[in-house]
């Protein structure tokens, strides 16, 4: 087997903060083969975005990657120069971010806004050419009119069309990674189906590119991808593929994540959220950061903390329950 | 953008007007008999030179006669006639005003190119010894008053230092600048420059200090945005993310304060001016205020509120410029 596109091993960044550093990735491995889709699933502060952030080395100061390795495909990203790195960005590693109003600039035009990809990337490029390729690129993200749009500003599209043309930046040279951080969170419901089929229909017709979708909606990244990895408070908890997880869930975390997706099948009034707060990131309780949440705890949970391990192959949990 | 520019343009007229209006009630205005107040300035004065007066500022005419006639003559370019250096304001006052916009735009000029390196510096260096040295040098600046400082200069480098001219002025650096590239010498343009740095910088100080922190503030709120990570993450380089997508954020409401800053520093040429004995509009202001010779009161006013009004209809329209999300608003 060749090598994995992406490989994560045992990854720890940290953010220093007043009361003692918070510990937002904590020690995460995780594979990702070429031409995957992988879902990145937790709730809000599980530390999916700073993992996301941390592969594309973008953890702003005083934040920083304290250890662990990023390798893609055969390259190890920590030991890259800053310029090393910046090339890769943009080229062979894309990201989609969460609010398409605040990731595009207001004072720049969204043909700049595409083109800088074009101009830092191939610096030999001409003006014409540049403008043929983000029209181009404009229309395979389905822009109406792309041709007369290259010169309009960001506030003259729609919130789904301006994530459009941040998917159009971010895939327009290919790239072998898309990290895509909860890219319909801020969407409508119906544009969010738009924006996801947009994403499955670049993804085949791209030989090349492998997906990571980030997101705490495990409705969208079991539609959307092949292999669900499941993060709480900075570990991951559960990985497998996504009719397995949403079938048969073995971490006690990812049960409570599917019986809190709302369903229209229930009488309304019956969310079953999961009890209590995620864990204090800054000091985390000894033993399974979940335990104080989790019905089935017993003692050894209190004092050891489980680690990832293979119940079958292409399975791996993260819980003393299936030692 | 056409419809905006005639009506900021016709508003910009309106307010003129009521300038206008303004001045030339001023003889209404000033209590008692305006001409009797003019000869304690102007001694030896026959009643016969104060009828003339009284005829000519329309003392015995209504408010409404004085504005028409008034108005009148600033069409036929006739501000009045100094009463004291007997000859026509308006040409007074063309003369002058090169000086004041010379030494207005230069402290402009300087605000900025020491304001936004000094501020982006103090921004991204934020909670370090460059940030608070940044920040005690403009809490200094917007605290002294200008006059203050153009003495303490005076005293530094004219009276310890003897480096610089205390005051005087030695005919515009902007014509001898290009004359030094013509001829290559640089030795006029030096001379010339060195009468214009103290005052130049007095009035600045205070626009320095005020864009520091602006520039300083408003790099802070856009260096959090999404849009830098973005820019980052598609491989723009660090220098630009900041240089070009985080600046021209920043720039919006600098361009708009910077603008009205000009006013502001045309106001503070009345003091510094006469702090440098600098040949401008401001220094004939006070001189005139000093010789009751209201005419060329009037004529100071009435340009000095023009200048104002102008400066704001171009800082009007350059923030459309900048600002793409207020370019096409429709009213």
């Amino acid at each position: 087997m060749s090598e994995p596109l992406l490989s994560i091993e045992n990854l720890i960044t940290r953010f220093p903060t007043k009361r003692g550093r918070l510990t937002a990735v904590d020690g995460v491995s995780l594979t990702l083969e070429r031409r995957e889709t992988l879902g990145l699933v937790g709730e809000s502060g599980s530390g999916k975005s700073v993992l996301g952030l941390s592969v594309m080395r973008l953890v702003q100061p005083p934040g920083m990657i304290e250890a662990g390795s990023i390798r893609f495909a055969g390259t190890s990203l920590l030991d890259l120069s800053t310029d090393e790195m910046r090339r890769l960005r943009g080229q062979r590693l894309a990201m989609i971010f969460q609010d398409p109003t605040a990731t595009l600039n207001p004072v720049l035009t969204i043909g700049e806004q595409i083109g800088e990809v074009l101009r830092w990337h191939l610096p030999s490029i001409g003006p014409a050419e540049l403008r043929e390729r983000v029209v181009e690129m404009l229309d395979r993200v389905g822009i109406p009119n792309a041709r007369q749009r290259f010169g309009d500003y960001p506030h003259e599209f729609s919130g789904g069309m301006q994530q459009r043309v941040i998917i159009a930046a971010a895939l327009i040279l290919n790239p072998a990674l898309v990290i895509a951080d909860e890219p319909t969170t801020a969407l409508d419901v119906t544009v969010q189906a738009q924006i996801l089929d947009l994403l499955r229909r670049l993804k085949d017709g791209e030989p090349e590119t492998a997906i990571v979708l980030v997101s705490h909606d495990l409705g969208v990244v079991g539609e959307m991808c092949e292999r669900i990895a499941v993060m709480y408070a900075g570990n991951l908890v559960e990985v497998a593929p996504a009719d397995d997880i949403l079938d048969d869930p073995k971490h006690p975390y990812t049960v409570g994540l599917i019986a809190s997706i709302p369903r229209l099948d229930r009488e309304v009034g019956a969310l079953n959220p999961i009890p209590g707060r995620l864990a204090d990131p800054v000091t985390p309780p000894p033993g399974c950061k979940f335990h104080a949440r989790c019905a089935h705890a017993f003692e050894r949970c209190r004092v050891e903390r489980p680690v990832l391990k293979t119940l079958v192959p292409g399975r791996q949990v993260a819980c003393h329950l299936h030692d | 953008m056409f419809g905006y520019l005639v009506r900021r343009v016709l508003s910009a007229l309106l307010v003129i007007v009521c300038v206008v209006f303004v001045v030339s009630a001023i003889s209404k205005l000033v209590p008692g008999d305006i001409v009797d107040m003019m000869e304690a300035g102007n001694p030896g004065m026959t009643e016969q030179d104060k009828a003339i007066l009284r005829e000519q500022l329309g003392v015995n005419k209504p408010v409404f006669e004085t504005f028409t006639s008034y108005l009148g003559g600033i069409f036929r370019g006739d501000l009045g006639n100094s009463t004291r250096l007997r000859s026509s304001a308006a040409v007074l006052i063309a003369e002058r005003v090169p000086a004041t916009l010379e030494l207005a735009l230069t402290a402009l000029f300087l605000a900025l190119i020491v304001a936004l390196p000094l501020g982006i510096l103090c921004a991204l260096k934020q909670g370090t010894a460059i940030d608070y040295f940044g920040t005690i040098v403009s809490t200094f600046g917007v605290a002294v008053p200008n006059f203050l400082i153009g003495i303490i200069l005076i005293l530094v480098f004219s009276v310890e230092l003897q480096w610089l001219p205390s005051t005087g002025y030695k005919g515009s650096v902007v014509v001898a600048a290009w004359e030094a590239l013509k001829a290559w010498d640089g030795s006029v343009l030096w001379d010339r420059m060195r009468y214009i740095l103290m005052p130049a910088v007095s009035l600045a100080f205070f626009a320095i200090a005020l864009n520091t922190r602006l520039i300083r503030s408003t790099m802070l709120e856009v260096i959090r945005q999404d849009y830098l990570q973005f820019a980052r993450a598609k491989g723009v380089p660090e220098r630009t993310v900041y240089l070009k997508h985080a600046l021209r954020n920043a720039l919006i409401p600098t361009v708009t304060i910077v603008g009205l800053q000009l006013g502001t520093l045309l106001g503070g040429t009345f003091i510094i001016e006469n702090v440098f004995a600098w040949p401008g509009i401001g220094r004939l202001a006070v001189q005139s205020i000093f010789w009751r010779d209201y005419p060329l009161i009037q004529a100071s006013i009435l340009v000095a509120a023009c200048v104002f009004v102008l400066i704001n209809l171009a800082v009007d329209l350059i923030y459309r410029l900048i600002d793409p999300r207020i370019r096409y608003v429709r009213h």
